[in-house]
């Protein structure tokens, strides 16, 4: 299908303008009309998928403009794995949001919830997609905006104002980001990446300062929104106070989507030999150095168990970034590899934690003993799903891991192999008091929540946990499918 | 000495923005209350604006209109322009979102002020310790 | 506002804003504005009949008046894109479509622009003028806006 790319996000905003109005009149059209364009475009997804692996990348010209009169959106294979990242988390949390929302938001809120969900995902693959630095900006800010907006649907005092400050702090990084946009129209009169990369080489000749100073801002912009190191304040408390479905795309999708923008920028529109003539590769290994280090510390100490998996998303986060600033062809497969293992198995936690918080009332890891009897199929999912992100072998987090190492050691710094076993037995240490303690401490009274006796979660619900659990569980087994990822 | 004046004569277009833009900036960042960072962010976006739409201006020319199929004079660059466009409808939203979020802070804490509200927070998370289980 | 002069001129101007925005929109094609600006001019003429309270007549279905625009504003944008689909000439192309592109300097002309350019004047409207009516209202329920 040759307009697949713009189809992708059409059904999506589709889907989300026409929810309102089907919210005033026909209420029960709304469940069919969140699931069907995410289906649809992912059906979309893997066509592109087959044609890009069998042929090369996609160029759709919007309105058949050519560059560069037109809007170009670039699908290679890195993009289409990254497609192919969103909507295997997309789906099964869009089938969890049918369910848990109704319990969370208020009932006049769900449907513009769900609007501004299928505007996010919309907006994270035209993200992926753009081959234009403007229509790359355009799209982030829309994904900012719904993301801020379902963050604080949920009304309470936490959650508003987390949601101001990823707000502000976002925004700042916009900011930086269209200036950057902005000196290198000047520079190159040129925003398509790939004119910009052919009239970059020029322009650094020329005027090498401005180009530092527009890879510098850009660089800052995106670091901020994938929450590296020292900008990633505002992810601890946007992602504990959001709604479930919404911690679990945030924390699975967005920051990653911003990663994969900023190689993609630093690769396709100024080239690799500016960027690392500009050392902005290793600036960032050092940023993320840190936040393994530090982002699996602060795991640490939370008693709150969304708010751990929120800095654990920092930590994880963290490796993506570090993959990509090895820069080594085996680096960042594994940085592609983490993204999606992470994504999947952040998802599958945060909603494990959500079904725990709506049956179970309990919010806290001290009240988590005994769980594991109440809940089985839950937790066994959650053990997975925690275990994978640790990179315990038969689990998908090892095949990633194992591929940034190997990348560290090609890239000749051995000394990031040791920091990735920091970060795993860091991961290990906040990941195991919960399930230890679920699974084998003695059980004390919990009274559910909810009238049914039945104490495992509502079938929706657990239908995509478990199809995530499962997910973690086949990347890890089927190395096949790791190859097929990323070639 | 007189290049550097020639040029920043020249070029004080983009003096300016920039200079609008570090304001803006500092504004988000230092300021305490909540609507002036919204302001800051404001004029942080303006500022873009300006340098776009001033890298567009050709020295002399006429407005991007063509009069008919014989005009061929050299005309200002529309591109920025309509970039600009853009902009600004996504810094209105941006401003309106904001603005909502601020006025329900206002509604929660009573007060506008970011160090503020930090502050009431700090006082009622040592009253009221976070790991209560919560039910519906 | 409770000013009867504001309020009496306003009336009087409101109609002359929205028929300049109209213009503004429909010559997006020949003449610098288009669908933005026009729609922000609209916009304004909706802001300033929430700001002085002037009564008209569709004011009680204000709410879901607001909602139906945006939402049909974009089906349309999107019915026009498909059309380009079902030439077979990819999303959104104008000319190749056979839209009719009618003669240069007309308003008719250019494809489809002017419907477009409607379709976005009306969008942005609608969004601005429900922006300040949603942050000028007084009356929340639970602190929160109930739209």
């Amino acid at each position: 299908m040759r307009n697949a790319p713009a189809l992708v996000v059409v059904f999506l905003f589709l889907g989300a303008f026409i929810i309102p109005v089907a919210e005033m009149k026909f209420r029960k059209l709304v469940p069919w009309l969140v699931l069907t364009p995410a289906l649809l475009s992912s059906s979309l997804v893997f066509v592109m998928r087959a044609r890009v692996w069998s042929e090369g990348p996609i160029r759709f010209h919007v309105g058949g403009w050519a560059p560069p009169w037109g809007i170009e959106m670039f699908v290679d294979e890195y993009t289409t794995t990254m497609l192919t990242a969103i909507f295997v988390v997309a789906v099964p949390v869009l089938l969890y949001s049918m369910a848990s929302i109704p319990h969370e938001l208020s009932p006049h809120l769900t449907s513009r919830y769900h609007a501004l969900n299928l505007l996010l995902l919309g907006s994270l693959c035209g993200m992926t997609m753009a081959g234009d630095i403007f229509n790359l900006y355009v799209f982030m800010e829309i994904s900012s905006l719904a993301a801020c907006g379902t963050i604080s649907a949920k009304g309470s005092r936490e959650s508003v104002e987390a949601s101001l400050r990823y707000f502000l702090l976002s925004e700042l990084g916009s900011g930086c980001i269209l200036l950057g946009i902005a000196i290198v129209h000047t520079l190159t009169g040129h925003l398509n990446m790939g004119l910009c990369l052919e009239s970059m080489p020029y322009a650094a000749s020329l005027a090498p300062s401005n180009v530092a100073a527009a890879a510098g801002l850009v660089s800052i912009g995106l670091l901020v929104k994938g929450a590296l190191f020292p900008l990633h304040i505002w992810l601890p408390d946007a992602h504990a106070a959001a709604p479930t479905p919404s911690s679990a795309i945030l924390s699975g999708l967005v920051v990653k989507v911003a990663a994969f923008a900023l190689w993609r920028v630093l690769n396709r529109a100024f080239g690799s030999e500016v960027a690392s003539s500009l050392r902005i590769f290793d600036i960032i290994l050092l940023m993320a150095t840190l936040g393994i280090i530090l982002g699996s510390a602060l795991a640490l100490n939370q008693v709150h168990l969304k708010r751990m998996l929120a800095f654990s998303t920092v930590g994880q986060v963290a490796y993506v970034f570090l993959g990509l600033g090895l820069d080594s062809e085996t680096a960042v497969r594994g940085a592609f590899l983490h993204l999606i293992n992470h994504a999947v198995a952040k998802a599958c936690l945060f909603l494990s934690a959500g079904a725990i918080w709506q049956k179970l009332g309990v919010s806290s890891i001290q009240k988590m003993a005994g769980i594991g009897r109440l809940m089985p199929v839950t937790m066994v999912c959650y053990s997975l799903a925690a275990l994978s992100m640790v990179g315990i072998p038969p689990l998908g987090g090892f095949t990633s891991k194992w591929y940034l190492a190997k990348g560290a050691l090609e890239a000749g710094r051995p000394f990031y192999v040791l920091v990735i076993l920091v970060g795993s037995f860091l991961a290990l240490l906040y990941t195991f008091p919960p399930l230890a303690s679920s699974f084998f401490a003695a059980r004390t009274d919990f009274r559910p929540v909810g009238s049914d006796g039945f104490r495992e979660a509502p079938a929706a619900m657990l239908v995509s946990i478990v199809i995530l659990g499962a997910a973690c569980l086949i990347m890890g087994m089927d190395s096949s499918i790791a190859a097929q990822i990323i070639r | 000495m007189p290049e550097m004046v020639q040029s920043v004569v020249a070029n004080h277009y983009y003096l300016v923005s920039m200079l609008l833009f570090v304001i803006g900036f500092h504004t988000m960042l230092t300021h305490s209350n909540l609507i002036k960072k919204i302001i800051g962010l404001n004029i942080m976006e303006t500022a873009v604006f300006l340098f776009i739409v001033s890298s567009g201006y050709v020295d002399g020319a006429k407005p991007p209109i063509a009069e008919g199929p014989w005009d061929r004079g050299p005309f200002v660059n529309p591109l920025p322009s309509a970039l600009i466009l853009t902009g600004i409808v996504i810094a209105v939203s941006l401003t309106a979102f904001a603005l909502s979020l601020v006025i329900q802070l206002y509604k929660f804490y009573g007060s506008l002020d970011a160090d503020e509200i930090a502050r009431i927070r700090l006082k009622e998370g040592e009253r009221q310790s976070l790991c209560e289980t919560r039910q519906h | 506002m409770e000013s009867t002069i504001a309020r009496t001129i306003g009336r009087l101007v409101l109609q002359f804003i929205q028929v300049m925005g109209l213009y503004i929109a429909f010559h997006g094609h020949l003449s610098p504005g288009g669908g933005f600006a026009g729609g922000t001019v609209i916009g304004a003429s909706l802001v300033l009949a929430v700001l002085l309270d002037i009564p008209f007549r569709g004011k009680s279905v204000l709410k879901e008046s607001f909602v139906l625009a945006e939402s049909s504003c974009l089906i349309v944008y999107v019915i026009i894109g498909f059309v380009g689909i079902a030439a077979g000439t990819g999303f959104l192309s104008n000319l190749s479509a056979r839209f009719p592109p009618g003669t240069p300097g007309s308003v008719l002309s250019a494809g489809f622009m002017v419907p477009l350019g409607v379709a976005i004047c009306l969008k942005v409207a609608s969004t601005i003028g429900s922006l300040f009516w949603a942050l000028a209202r007084e009356d929340t329920q639970d602190g929160v806006w109930n739209a």
